[in-house]
Formats: C-alpha cells, sequence, structure tokens
C-alpha cells in the first residue's frame, strides 16, 4: 500500500519478501484516497500545517483496507507492530494497531532484529516448528540492514521520535518488566531527559493499549491481561514532584 | 506402576472435544498397559476458562461431562482430569463458589476429587476471581502407591528455592509429612522466554530437597494471548530430569514408577528449544492457535517492506 512518501525499496523488500515466503500479494497504491481525504478535510484544515493527523490518514487508509480485504475473504488481519512501539505509542489507533490479534506486540524491536537474524541463520533451518523446506535466507538482507521508518512523511525515520532502540529497550524493560523508577533506571547510566520522555509516552498512550488487538506473551510481563494501568492518571513513576500533603491556602487562617 | 503423561492441546469451552481427547489418551495409555494417566489442569474447560466459570450452566455442562467421561474410562485404568467442583460451604463461610480441581476418575465413576490450594494472583492470573483455595493437601492412594496430588502454583512456593515464601502454607512439604511415594503436579503453566529452564531449575531443587520423584504436566497450545509449552518432566528423587515431553505440540509421554525402590524412569527426553529457537516456535504455535481456534483458514498482513511485517509474515 505504497504513498508518495514510500520508499522504492519498501516496495521491492516486501515483494521479495513475499516471494521467499510464497504468498500472494496485491500491490494497493493509496495516494488517490489520501488526496480524497485531504479534499474532504480542506474546508477544516485549509491554512495549518500539515502533522500528525495527516500521517495518520495514511496509516487508517491502511488499515481501513486491510479490514475490507479481511471481511471480504473471511481472514484473521494480523498486526505487526512490536512491543517497543506499542510501549511508547508510536503506532496508529485504527491504522497498523487493526486486526484480530497482534502478533509480536510482545518482542521488543532489539528481539525483532534477534529472531530475524536467526531465522535466516543456517542454525533455523532445522529447528523444532520448521515451516516448508526454504534454504538460505528468507528475510532479505535489506529488511534488516535499513534504517526502520513509518515512511509517514518525507525522509521520516523512527529515530527521528525515539532514542535508538537498544536504549528504548532497555529503558522499557527496566520499567516494565523490573518495574524500576526514573532515578533507578538514570542511576543506570541513562540520559535524564530520555528517560523522562520515554516513561512519559508509556503513560500517555495507554489508551491505545486497552484498545489493541490481543498480543502473544512472549516475557516475563506482557501488555495485555498482565498489565493493568489506570488510563486517566496523574501518576508517572517517581515524577510527582512532591508528595508532601501541604493544607489548603484556602483552609488558612 | 507405568504412568502416561497426555500433554493436551484443548480448546477452551470445547467440553465434549477436550474430553473426546482425554478418552483416545486413556485408551492408548490402558493399551500400553498404564495403570494411571495424567492430564494438565482443567483439561476438560481448558485453561483459562476465565469468566465463563461464571456461568452456572458451563459447570453443569462440566459435571455431566465428568460422568460422561467417567463411565467410559478403560479398566484397570485411573485417569486424573482437570476441572471444577462447586464449592458445598460458599454460602456459610463467604468463600468463593468453585474449586479448581482434579477428578480421579476409575470404575466408571468419580473416586475422589482434589482440590488446588495456592491460587495465584499475579501477572495474566486471576484465580481467586472465581475460586475457594483448597482446604487440605491430599493423596491418592492407587494398589498401595501414595501419590500425593498438586494443581500448578501448588509447586510454586517452595521457600527453600525462592528465599520467600508467597503463600502461607507449602503444598508440597504437606505431602512429604504426610509420606508420599511421588508427587504428581497437574498444570498450565504459561510459556515466557527462559520459562522452562526455570521451572526446571526448581523441578531439580524441589525433588531433590525433599527426595521425592516428581511428575509435572503441563498443557500446550495457545489461548489467547497465552502460549503453553508443554515440555512436561519426569524428574527422579535424586533431581535429574528424567523424561521431557516434547515443546509446543502435544505429546504422550511414559513412565515407569517402582514402588520398592521409589525409582522412576520414563522412555522420552525431548529436545527442548532454547532463545531464539523457543521464543520462534512459541510465536508459530500462538499465531495458528489463535487463528485456528477462532475459526481463521486464513490470514491478511499488510506488508511495508520492514522489519516488523516481516517476521509477521514469517510465523505464519
Amino acid at each position: 500500500m505504497p504513498s508518495p512518501y514510500s520508499s522504492e525499496h519498501s516496495v521491492t523488500d516486501a515483494l521479495a519478501l513475499a516471494q521467499n515466503l510464497g504468498i500472494t500479494t496485491q500491490t494497493l497504491p493509496i495516494g488517490a484516497l489520501m488526496d480524497g481525504f485531504a479534499h474532504t478535510l480542506d474546508p477544516l484544515f485549509a491554512g495549518t500545517e500539515s502533522g500528525i493527523a495527516e500521517e495518520n490518514i495514511q496509516a487508517r487508509i491502511r488499515g481501513n483496507l486491510l479490514m475490507a480485504i479481511a471481511n471480504k475473504f473471511d481472514r484473521l488481519l494480523i498486526s505487526t507492530g512490536n512491543k517497543s512501539e506499542v510501549a511508547v505509542g508510536y503506532c496508529t489507533l485504527y491504522g497498523d494497531m487493526s486486526g484480530g490479534l497482534a502478533a509480536i506486540s510482545d518482542v521488543p524491536k532489539t528481539y525483532v532484529y534477534k529472531l530475524c537474524e536467526w531465522l535466516n541463520s543456517d542454525a533455523a533451518q532445522h529447528i523444532a516448528c520448521k515451516q516448508g523446506n526454504a534454504i538460505g535466507p528468507i528475510i532479505p538482507t535489506h529488511i534488516l540492514t535499513k534504517a526502520p521508518s513509518a515512511e509517514l512523511k518525507p525522509g521520516q525515520l523512527d529515530q527521528d521520535s525515539l532514542p535508538p532502540y537498544e536504549v528504548l529497550d532497555d529503558i522499557l524493560y527496566r520499567y516494565i518488566d523490573r518495574h524500576q523508577s526514573d532515578a533507578d533506571i538514570v542511576a543506570s547510566g541513562y540520559d535524564p531527559a530520555t528517560v523522562e520522555k520515554i516513561l512519559k509516552m508509556v503513560k500517555r498512550s495507554e489508551f491505545k493499549r486497552k484498545q489493541a488487538a490481543p498480543g502473544l506473551k512472549i516475557t516475563d510481563r506482557a501488555f495485555g491481561t498482565g498489565w493493568r494501568m489506570p488510563i486517566a492518571a496523574q501518576w508517572v513513576t517517581g515524577m510527582t514532584p512532591s508528595v508532601a500533603i501541604a493544607p489548603h491556602p484556602a483552609s488558612a487562617p | 506402576m507405568k504412568i502416561a503423561i497426555a500433554q493436551l492441546n484443548p480448546l477452551v469451552g470445547d467440553i465434549g472435544g477436550n474430553g473426546r481427547r482425554i478418552l483416545r489418551a486413556a485408551q492408548q495409555a490402558s493399551e500400553a498397559g498404564a495403570r494411571l494417566l495424567l492430564t494438565p489442569e482443567l483439561s476438560l474447560c481448558g485453561y483459562p476458562p476465565r469468566d465463563l466459570l461464571l456461568q452456572p450452566v458451563f459447570i453443569d455442562a462440566l459435571n455431566q461431562a465428568l460422568s460422561s467421561l467417567a463411565a467410559q474410562i478403560p479398566e484397570n485404568l485411573a485417569v486424573l482430569v482437570g476441572t471444577v467442583d462447586r464449592n458445598s460451604d460458599a454460602a456459610a463461610l463467604g468463600q468463593k463458589p468453585l474449586f479448581n480441581a482434579m477428578a480421579w476418575l476409575e470404575q466408571g465413576r468419580v473416586q475422589s476429587i482434589f482440590h488446588k490450594r495456592l491460587l495465584p494472583t499475579y501477572d495474566v492470573f486471576d484465580e481467586d476471581r472465581y475460586f475457594a483455595s483448597g482446604k487440605e493437601s491430599t493423596v491418592m492412594v492407587l494398589d498401595g502407591t501414595r501419590i500425593g496430588i498438586t494443581i500448578c502454583e501448588d509447586l510454586w512456593n517452595e521457600e527453600s528455592f525462592w528465599g520467600h515464601r508467597s503463600y502461607t502454607t507449602n503444598p508440597i512439604a504437606d505431602l512429604v509429612a504426610q509420606s508420599v511415594d511421588l508427587v504428581v503436579n497437574l498444570s498450565a503453566s504459561p510459556f515466557c522466554a527462559g520459562k522452562q529452564a526455570l521451572r526446571e531449575a526448581m523441578l531439580t531443587h524441589t525433588a531433590k530437597h525433599y527426595d521425592m520423584p516428581i511428575l509435572y504436566v503441563n498443557q500446550v497450545g495457545g489461548n489467547d494471548d497465552l502460549i503453553f509449552d508443554g515440555r512436561s518432566s519426569v524428574v527422579n528423587r535424586q533431581g535429574e530430569i528424567v523424561g521431557r515431553g516434547k515443546a509446543f505440540t502435544e505429546d504422550l509421554v511414559w513412565a515407569e514408577f517402582e514402588p520398592p525402590t521409589r525409582d522412576i524412569s520414563a522412555t522420552q527426553l525431548a529436545l527442548s528449544p532454547q532463545q531464539s529457537e523457543e521464543v520462534w516456535c512459541a510465536l508459530v504455535l500462538g499465531v495458528r492457535d489463535y487463528a485456528r481456534k477462532c475459526g481463521f483458514q486464513q490470514a491478511a498482513i499488510g506488508l511495508s517492506g520492514g522489519i516488523d511485517s516481516a517476521l509477521v509474515a514469517r510465523s505464519q
């Protein structure tokens, strides 16, 4: 579902993967649908700066097309967001979060790389749950080596909005699995501003996770039944400036 | 005494289908000359049944299926079936209305019912929502052999292993005090990366600590967000893992217990995948079972050319 912002390699890499896996594909360009949305919203959006709303429309067009295909042909739509994205809300509700199962929503991005590298290795050719008889790297190497991007605007990279995934995943692990406070995480050597930003992103995206498809648990603590956080809440681990209870000014004599 | 472990993949709520799966395992066990067949926790309804347990008609159906299954168990075979038992004292004592239970089926009827004592409420578990704790640890005496019955969490409170207690009571220690010859643990223990290594360390420690053979039975299959990895284990009283069921697939494991010496052996020690391989196998089983159990033949995925959708596409 390429848009005008999709790079050429997005299409060629996706097609190469599909060929290696032997799955059928259909390329559905979304440019005309984006124009249709822009035209309809023009009376409201004219004169505003293009931003998140326009970016998310692209993800939602794709989600809509995928759900239409799932409905028409009685297929289970599987969403593809990883744990790092789902944790910080780097995903679009009713867009790429659409679907009946979030297959890798408990797999951190760094582990997605690790699994793909392992799948392409010789060792993986003889695994217990082996599928098919494919030999050689199934996942095209370029998919593993290129910089991750949502491609919702020209030249966009994940790392424009997020710290490097090694940093992000370790901060998330300390917070989610190990219940560490912001101070604990900073003490382990991370930049305080980065830690604060990430933990606030986790808190702010609670409403998205509440509406996400069920995900498969593979870590000690997965979002879903093992993560029961309030949505309309104030607390971000340890960052409340002071919990000393002072008398209300109005009640002072 | 030949003991069979049926490592089953139930469909939650498919009481008839799950019962047929247990009966088929019972027929195989009987043909192979087994005296006892073990099945996982809540094997008749599948784990976790969640709020289906709040429907009285669901409990009625389980009880009917249990009687019907009991009537068909082959002669000279005892079967432990995971089911739910009504708590007749609930209203009088202010307790939850059900027990998480194992029923001993033999000679056409339910011989006895054993109750789970330790009810987990952490992480994905919410058993206090439905179940009352069993009052005491109970022993199944089979041809003179004293078998301690425990259900899943009952095994997970060994202070000498964890360095702390999570519950007041320790059912394993209670059973050891009742001079059991071996302990069986009927589980539905969900997967996470590295879980089997932890389970085997705990089993090894506990068996050695109490000089007690342990037969550990685990459910297999994906049920919604949870993936059960099987790998049922047979542990001798020296703490050695002498038998293991396959990972991420149904299996029937055979163990031989010698009452005079309390030695135990098994015919199979399946490989246990680790690290990337176990996570990969878990994801594949989770996706396949979710689709199959929800009634889908095919899936749709948006391929972006990126690594996330590549991994998801590969898992189909």
